[in-house]
């Protein structure tokens, strides 16, 4: 195997495949990346098995072959070239030689027929999906993913594909944060695929870095769901198991409403939250006819107390919120306004954007 | 508040489940009385009356000694609901003195009179005597009182004036009223560390004073300069409140446990006793308004050999089905990997002061339910005794 090509694009390359490869882990051919010189294009592949990511570069070959070389390695290694065509080349005695000009280093490999086989797929069965507003759907919830490992499947974010719809959702148990978005998609039944938060931000770079003419698609196939964009190819295993059903406790009678203007909301959040407990956050909110207070206590370190003119008519209404948990969902809420719904004391909080039906985000009080 | 002179009244009811036995049945007075287990089993005594300590009997000790030290002993087996009953009734008095009660067990409890003089218009002595004479008169109670400037003088005296009598430690003397109190009388001194206090020759409280406190430091630590620090009298109210604070922040064990009269190997009875033991240490926690963390199960085989067996849960709770099913979960390796009859059996939990808990999304239908039957229970227990709920499991215990 030998190619050449050109530094920049190599080692952008390199970055999005040395971040995929696992650093440390029980198969070592899992810390490299696999190229593979044919037809005018390298192809630069890394996996830890959870999740693969394969994307063709041009590149002058002048030797068909592929090899596999420590992605972290060569990432750094090129990172470090001056500008200018890298000559890559496996040798006879199993090593592979990086050359710009004087550098010249060269690196153990491991036989690429041990290399896992990236999931096959069908590019006719891809289905086109809006890649703006997949980010927007990811950068919307995927806050809200679960890092509870015991709660495997609220690792990873819920996408529903329907013909007319997508749906993202994402819930760690304490707060869900839901989103919906209308389209034509090419699939016979709604997919309900659980992807890892890891994956999901790989997906959003995938989206970000493509050319803007690309369009992205995916296809679900078996336990993997695959995505391309242009020449990348993002596979992702699925996270197996039921999610739970979300719909059932996104509240739908409420006993009052409050609106709130965003800016002010979050800055009377974040000085009162700093006396709040350090563990829970809590902050007690208490509703009154046209105007909201909300109280921490801190313990020994003192207690806060503030106090927002906002919009409500109603009976006096309490409840304790993880203060974090509602910074978290203004911050995606994209308008200056923000509407809590308000059930009970035990009952799911509701946060919405005045004009986005499409995004729920809902807050599970703290028992007071 | 700070150098402003507290003034605390530790209330202490004489022998008490014996004093209600006798109420309940007149002809038992100055009988020698024991209320506890079995005495042809393996029962402990749990109060004995005046008349029976004379004989050397005192709660703690086996029955079967007790009887063999005054076989003509009365032995009764307890009416606790009867006992919780004039439990209660006893600090709704204390209640009426002052807001600041600090019930410590059935039958003791702190209160802060500090400033309540002017309202009762009396000093701290007639209020403790209107005190010991409201509880005798409506209870039919006698109950012992020390009247001090903090707890552990207050604690001290009161126990130095049983039966029946009231002593007030005139602030100042507090020192010189400990001094020649034997160094046992002192809260936190048992058996053991007496015995370490014997060695360097300190056998009364004033002894300690002889002492370099960084010696005593040296020999039993911190317990040893607080001690040091107490026969100066100086422990006041301020000792106490620290611990009594560190006791709050850092986690505490509740925990109950039984012997069986007759050892058992029947997993079904052992489940019932846990079950039993749940509900108690359960109600506990809730009393206390705390949360735990950790259930823990002791098993004692009939050849004393003890298991103990722990499980952190993934989020603390006071749900008395939490601290069964973990229990019950403990249960399961430890009677698979032995088939030795067990002789008693203990649940535990580490609490910890609660704290608004965040709920979840997906499981509160559950816990909510659960809640609220256990809840339901404890009001019918604060009108008629831990027994007057159980579950159905529990009162299989019973009946073993």
């Amino acid at each position: 195997m030998e190619f050449t090509i050109e530094r920049g694009q190599f080692q952008r390359a390199l970055q999005r495949a040395h971040s995929v490869a696992s650093s440390k882990g029980p198969m070592p051919i899992l810390s490299n990346v696999l190229l593979e010189a044919k037809d005018g294009s390298v192809s630069v592949y890394a996996t830890n098995l959870d999740m693969g990511l394969k994307g063709r570069f041009k590149a002058k070959v002048t030797t068909p072959g592929k090899t596999t070389v420590l992605a972290k390695k060569l990432h750094d290694i090129v990172r470090e070239l001056p500008e200018g065509d890298v000559v890559v080349k496996l040798d006879d005695d199993a090593r592979c030689r990086i050359i710009l000009g004087k550098s010249k280093f060269n690196l153990a490999t491991i036989d690429p027929a041990d290399f896992p086989a990236f999931p096959s797929y069908d590019s006719a069965s891809l289905t086109p999906l809006d890649g703006e507003m997949l980010s927007e759907m990811i950068r919307k919830t995927s806050f809200a993913i679960s890092q509870d490992e015991t709660r495997m499947t609220l690792n990873g974010a819920l996408m529903e594909v329907s013909a007319t719809k997508v749906r993202m959702v994402a819930t760690d148990g304490h707060r869900l944060a839901f989103i919906e978005r209308e389209g034509a998609f090419k699939v016979k039944n709604p997919e309900k695929t659980i992807i890892t938060k890891k994956a999901i931000a790989e997906l959003s770079k995938l989206q970000a870095e493509g050319e803007e003419d690309e369009v992205l698609k995916f296809h679900r196939h078996d336990n993997h769901i695959i995505f391309e964009k242009g020449a990348q190819v993002l596979a992702i295993r699925l996270i197996e198991g039921a999610y739970p059903n979300y719909e059932q406790v996104i509240p739908k009678e409420f006993s009052g409403e409050a609106k709130l203007p965003v800016a002010e909301f979050i800055h009377a959040l974040r000085r009162v939250v700093q006396l709040a407990d350090e563990k829970s956050h809590m902050i007690r909110f208490t509703f009154t006819e046209g105007k909201v207070e909300l109280l921490s206590e801190g313990g020994e370190i003192g207690e806060a107390r503030d106090e927002m003119a906002i919009e409500y008519s109603g009976q006096e209404f309490v409840v304790g919120l993880n203060a974090y948990y509602l910074l978290d969902i203004l911050n995606i809420i994209g308008h200056q306004e923000v509407v809590l719904r308000l059930q009970n004391q035990l009952s799911p909080v509701m946060v919405k954007s005045p004009d986005d039906p499409g995004l729920i985000c809902i807050v599970m009080p703290m028992r007071l | 508040m700070g150098s402003k002179q507290k003034t605390i009244i530790h209330v202490d009811l004489d022998a008490f489940f014996v004093s209600v036995e006798e109420l309940l049945n007149p002809s038992l007075r100055g009988k020698p009385v024991v209320v506890g287990g079995d005495p042809s089993g393996r029962g402990v005594v749990s109060a004995a009356s005046y008349a029976i300590r004379k004989f050397g009997v005192h709660s703690g000790m086996p029955a079967a000694e007790a009887r063999r030290l005054c076989p003509k002993a009365i032995f009764l087996r307890g009416s606790h609901h009867i006992y919780s009953r004039y439990s209660r009734q006893v600090m709704e008095i204390l209640g009426r003195f002052t807001p600041s009660v600090e019930q410590v067990s059935v039958d003791e409890a702190y209160l802060d009179l500090t400033g309540c003089e002017r309202l009762h218009n009396a000093g701290p002595v007639e209020i403790a005597q209107r005190i010991h004479h409201a509880i005798r008169s409506e209870t039919g109670l006698s109950a012992s009182i020390g009247v001090g400037s903090g707890r552990l003088i207050a604690k001290i005296a009161a126990n130095a004036a049983k039966p029946n009598g009231m002593m007030w430690i005139n602030p100042g003397r507090e020192a010189a009223f400990l001094a020649p109190l034997p160094i046992g009388r002192m809260p936190g001194v048992g058996p053991v560390s007496q015995r370490e206090y014997m060695k360097l020759g300190i056998r009364k409280i004033g002894d300690l004073l002889r002492f370099d406190p960084d010696l005593l430091r040296q020999v039993f630590g911190k317990h040893g300069a607080i001690m040091a620090q107490r026969a100066r009298g100086e422990d006041g109210d301020r000792m106490e409140r620290l611990a009594d604070d560190e006791r709050r922040a850092k986690p505490q064990s509740v925990s109950r446990e039984v012997t069986y009269s007759t050892d058992t190997d029947d997993p079904e009875r052992i489940r019932a006793t846990i079950s039993y033991l749940a509900e108690s240490v359960g109600r506990r926690v809730r009393k206390a308004g705390l949360v735990f963390d950790t259930v823990t199960l002791k098993l004692r085989r009939a050849s004393f050999t003890t298991a103990t067996r722990s499980r952190a849960l993934s989020r603390a709770c006071d749900a008395t089905p939490v601290i069964y099913q973990t229990a019950c979960g403990l249960l399961e390796p430890l009677l698979a990997g032995n088939r030795e009859r067990v002789r008693l059996v203990g649940v535990g939990v580490r609490a910890m002061e609660k704290k608004p808990e965040q709920m979840d999304l997906f499981r509160r239908e559950q816990i909510a339910r659960m809640d609220a039957v256990h809840r339901g229970m404890d009001l019918a227990r604060d009108m008629y005794g831990f027994e007057s709920a159980l579950m159905a499991r529990s009162i299989l215990h019973g009946r073993g």
